[in-house]
């Protein structure tokens, strides 16, 4: 190869190194566009706000090392809630919620994303405790009808217009607590 | 007694093939830009350099990124700050040749078994190098927190949300409830900044076990990578796709493929099968190092060390590029240091014998004692005539030439690494009736046993301690480097010096070879005798 040859070929296989590294750094896969909406539902309830909270009793706390004492705590969390979401008065989801943690004592939280058809869509939500559903945590046994009762039930309702890629939250509103549809902040 | 077994022919039909067809690529890569310049001989050294170049212009980034505004920073970066779009090119494009560089380095190491034994130490704190620069990158990505920011940490956040170690969805954090908070921004400018520094300790532990380690490429190989990247990325700035935003359904959105592989791969499959993916691939990789090495049998041992002979000079140690030789007290009563070789460090590449004029250390069966029974019974065989050149080749490059007897006219001497091979060899040929001796070695920076064509060069032609010895006619004693694939360069290079030898008077054949074995390296404290010390 004369030097010439090799400096030019040198030069070309640098290049399309370079080239190589240029594009593979900033290179979109193929994919089609998203042809429906979504619905992000996005919340946590935490036993505390929750209502029909289950306290520990006095020899639960006398159990605890002082400083752990603390007789405003739930204990065992919530029950199950039971998660229903109707499209178009269709219901898309209907689940049940357990309450977060190895132990269930941390709060229920959804985080959960439904395709939606694009266009004019109504929507409703309620996130109420699952009747009959067990825990299977064993504080949660001292249940009665009186604490489900005084758990809080979350629902939303509404109608939203829908773009295909558009998002669509529903959270619960940081001042109120209720479940609210509305856009993602960035 | 014929010359040593290569090892290359004992590899498997696995490796063969692709190994075949890197010491191809080598040979291409080594006529367009020389043996010394070969970026594939320097894929470890670019990658540190790379590092280095990330350091260097990260730390400009720094100074303008902002954790409260990630993405306005970045932009600022781009469109304000005297040359950031360009040293924000650099930073990223020396990110991604830093991926190919790591790349090609693992390859090399895997393909020519340099990843089990006492290699596998390297071998594995180089996986752990990778690991943490391709996260490093990861939180660099998401730093800027443009689309493809955002989809990384989504998509990492799902596959976490998988394990059931966390109580709630990490997800929720990017669901679009509220702006991202400033502390998600501060973890991985922390991350990006300390995870480096964890870096270094694994570089040094991927070195550790290596003497005279080189970190970085010949300058001019170095500064010319640099200068490609500063010319890229003048050329093509580093994009910055628009801002991330959780209202929107992420499409087409623009990956760097040399980090974001995986997620075509988590998108498509659910995460349980995702992690399966990824602890299968991890332990394929973690455990190279044992289904890579040969079979009991088949492993070479490492160097022993005849006290008795040993004379103490230190020179196997000075030459043993793995630290694997240490020079400790004399146990046979006599007064000064023998040396002493560590089987856990010796990776059993013989250049130990190559420096022991007295020929007292080596591996089983490859002491410069074993060579010379293996030149005589060589000579005895072949009777090379005067006008004969006998061709000492390295058996894991220099055209792999091992299963040949004869090539360009010259017999092959195939040895398994030339740093291996003692100078008695080369004088026992000639002075045995050898017209003349070609010793063929690797290329210098690919050495299979890093220092062996150096040493070999130094101890044939300047003086280095187990040297040539003066009486050898220097016009009949040859040296070449020759990748695995360059037989051609090689032919060439071998019928030139059987012409230039065949020009030489011919020489006469000694019946009986007689070598002063004697060690020239001033021995310290001398090896003698307690009594003889008395006197």
């Amino acid at each position: 190869m004369s030097g010439v040859l090799r400096v030019l070929a040198a030069t070309g296989v640098t290049v399309l190194v370079a080239g190589l590294i240029a594009v593979g750094s900033s290179l979109p896969p193929p994919s089609e566009p998203p042809s429906e909406g979504l619905l992000r539902l996005d919340w946590r309830l935490r036993g505390e706000e929750a209502g029909g909270c289950i306290r520990p009793t006095a020899e639960e706390l006398a159990e605890l090392p002082p400083h752990m004492r603390n007789p405003d705590a739930c204990v065992g969390g919530l029950p199950p809630y039971r998660l229903r979401l109707w499209v178009d008065d269709q219901l898309a989801l209907n689940e049940t919620v357990q309450a977060g943690g190895v132990r269930g004592d941390r709060p229920l939280t959804v985080y959960d994303e439904v395709p939606l058809t694009p266009g004019l869509r109504r929507i409703r939500i309620e996130f109420a405790p699952d009747e009959g559903a067990s825990t299977g945590a064993d504080p949660s046994e001292r249940e009665t009808p009186e604490t489900r009762d005084r758990q809080i039930r979350l629902a939303a309702e509404g109608e939203v217009q829908l773009e295909a890629g558009q998002v669509i939250l529903a959270v619960r509103r940081q001042d109120t607590g209720a479940l609210v549809l509305r856009s993602p902040v960035r | 007694m014929t010359p040593t077994e290569p090892t290359s022919s004992r590899s498997s039909p696995l490796t063969r093939v692709p190994r075949r067809a890197l010491a191809r690529l080598d040979a291409w890569f080594d006529r367009l830009y020389g043996w010394r310049y070969n970026p594939l001989y320097q894929s470890g050294t670019i990658a540190v350099l790379m590092l280095v170049v990330l350091v260097v212009t990260g730390l400009y980034l720094l100074l303008y990124y902002r954790i409260g505004a990630p993405y306005a920073s970045v932009e600022r970066i781009q469109d304000q700050i005297w040359a950031g779009r360009w040293i924000r090119a650099v930073h990223r494009y020396a990110s991604d040749a830093a991926m190919i560089a790591i790349g090609v380095h693992a390859l090399r190491m895997l393909l020519r078994g340099r990843s089990w034994g006492p290699r596998a130490l390297a071998w594995l704190s180089g996986l752990g190098l990778l690991a943490l620069f391709v996260f490093v990158a990861l939180t660099g990505f998401v730093m800027v927190w443009d689309v493809q920011g955002r989809l990384l940490a989504m998509e990492g956040a799902r596959l976490l949300d998988a394990l059931p170690i966390f109580s709630e969805p990490i997800s929720r954090a990017f669901s679009g409830e509220r702006s991202m908070p400033g502390a998600f921004f501060f973890l991985n400018y922390f991350l990006h900044i300390a995870l480096p520094l964890g870096m270094l300790l694994f570089l040094y532990i991927h070195v550790s076990r290596l003497a005279r380690a080189k970190l970085l490429p010949p300058r001019r190989l170095g500064w010319g990578i640099v200068g490609v990247l500063v010319l890229l990325g003048v050329v093509r700035p580093a994009p910055l796709p628009p801002e991330a935003d959780p209202s929107v359904i992420a499409h087409q959105v623009p990956l760097d493929w040399f980090f974001a592989f995986w997620v075509p791969v988590t998108q498509a499959v659910a995460p349980g099968v995702a992690w399966l993916l990824a602890g299968g691939l991890t332990l394929a990789l973690v455990t190279i190092p044992l289904w890579t090495q040969p079979r009991s049998g088949d492993r070479p041992g490492p160097s022993n060390v005849e006290e008795r002979q040993c004379t103490g000079c230190t020179q196997c140690s000075v030459d043993c590029p793995y630290e694997a030789i240490t020079m400790v007290t004399r146990s046979d009563g006599r007064i000064g240091l023998v040396a002493s070789v560590d089987p856990d460090l010796c990776v059993s590449c013989g250049i130990c014998a190559g420096s022991c004029a007295p020929m007292s250390v080596g591996p089983p069966g490859r002491t410069g004692r074993d060579q010379l029974a293996q030149v005589r019974a060589f000579l005895a065989e072949k009777e090379p005539g005067a006008d004969q050149v006998v061709l000492v080749a390295c058996s894991r490059g220099a055209g792999e030439l091992a299963d040949m007897a004869e090539f360009e006219e010259a017999l092959v001497y195939p040895v398994e690494c030339i740093g291996s091979l003692h100078t008695s060899v080369v004088e026992f040929l000639v002075r045995g009736g050898a017209g003349g001796v070609f010793v063929a070695a690797c290329p210098e920076r690919d050495c299979w046993n890093r220092e062996g064509t150096k040493w070999a060069r130094e101890r044939l032609f300047a003086d280095r301690e187990a040297e040539l010895k003066e009486r050898v006619d220097r016009a009949r004693v040859g040296f070449t480097e020759a990748g695995a694939a360059e037989r051609g360069g090689l032919a060439e290079e071998v019928r030139d010096f059987t012409t230039a030898v065949r020009r030489l008077i011919p020489p006469e054949p000694e019946d009986t070879v007689e070598l002063d074995l004697d060690c020239d390296r001033p021995v310290a404290s001398s090896v003698l005798d307690p009594g003889e010390a008395d006197r």
